[in-house]
């Protein structure tokens, strides 16, 4: 037997009056919906082919155009840092003072004569001058017999035996 | 000429035609209020609408649009009984509850007794009891809806009319 499906209610269930005829504008709506939400449409349109052309048109696009500019900005930048960098180095480290005896500390003094043996030769009084900071070589006085003792005996024989032996 | 899109189109629409009351009483008794049985009828034409050029015709279309049907109705059942947060058997018994206050349902006493005691069966053999009793598709047929065998199905169904009777008897 074939139902009839159209009034087929006869579990006590029913459906509002004109469900069925209107059933088709509904999911009409409802199919646009689902569409739209695939291809998540937004009114927003492109030109014709242009996705098509779109590699094209960027391999043919002329770079040369940009490149005086940038090297331009490259080098004007790159002297900029160059200046800055001599102005900070000028303002942050000057020339270094002269060295003096004047300038050396006492302590550093001390230490060279000492490694050199020179302190030994020197007078209490000069060390003092030293450590008052004085230069040595202003007030420094040496004595002949310091002076024989430091000059090497053959340099002394070489320079004065010939003229002792002149005359 | 016709195109393929346009004759697609043309095919759904004819389909919506012949089979949208079948289908929704189907969706209908399974979901019970009219509201959820026309969101899943909806859900089911649209699914068919994105499937309908891979139709392969290999089953009947009707037995393809009832496993759409089934499949979706099971899937919305499934959601409610989330978003309530309750079982799917205490589903069953909210469905139930909500049948005399329901606009869309004027049955009698004994329809409604009949609804109730559809909605204590398990899903599987309410399935197999709707398909067979109201809709009196062969079982061939409705194995090949709810992709199981002949024999475990007319197991199902005899358990199910046996509860219904129970249930009508007892209440």
């Amino acid at each position: 037997m074939k139902k009839n499906w159209e009034s087929y209610s006869d579990s006590g269930f029913k459906v509002p009056e004109t469900y069925f005829d209107t059933f088709e504008e509904h999911l009409k709506e409802n199919l646009r919906l689902v569409d739209m939400a695939a291809h998540k449409e937004d009114g927003f349109s492109v030109p014709q082919g242009y996705f098509e052309s779109l590699d094209t048109r960027i391999k043919n696009k002329k770079v040369m155009i940009l490149w005086p500019l940038n090297k331009r900005f490259i080098t004007g930048a790159l002297a900029a840092a160059a200046a800055a960098l001599i102005l900070v180095l000028f303002l942050w480290n000057p020339a270094p003072q002269e060295n003096t005896f004047e300038n050396l500390s006492a302590s550093t003094l001390h230490d060279y004569l000492a490694d050199e043996g020179i302190q030994e030769f020197m007078t209490e009084d000069d060390l003092t001058k030293i450590e008052d900071n004085n230069s040595i070589f202003q007030s420094f006085t040496m004595s002949d017999d310091l002076l024989f003792e430091m000059i090497d005996d053959q340099v002394l024989e070489d320079e004065l035996v010939p003229e002792i032996s002149d005359k | 000429m016709q195109s393929k899109k346009d004759h697609l189109q043309e095919q759904f629409n004819s389909l919506v035609s012949d089979y949208k009351v079948r289908l929704y009483w189907h969706i209908r008794r399974m979901v019970v209020s009219h509201d959820d049985a026309d969101d899943v009828l909806q859900n089911t034409f649209i699914k068919v609408f994105k499937n309908l050029e891979n139709f392969k015709g290999k089953s009947q279309l009707y037995t393809w649009l009832y496993r759409i049907a089934t499949n979706e109705s099971l899937t919305f059942l499934k959601k409610k009984a989330r978003r309530l947060q309750i079982s799917d058997e205490q589903l069953q018994t909210h469905l139930t509850d909500n049948l005399r206050s329901d606009p869309y349902f004027d049955g009698d006493e004994v329809q409604e007794k009949l609804q109730n005691a559809i909605n204590t069966l398990p899903q599987r053999q309410k399935q197999v009891f709707l398909l067979k009793y109201y809709e009196e598709l062969p079982y061939n047929e409705i194995s090949k809806i709810l992709e199981t065998t002949e024999g475990s199905l007319k197991a199902s169904y005899h358990h199910a009319v046996k509860k219904i009777t129970k249930y009508v008897t007892e209440h």
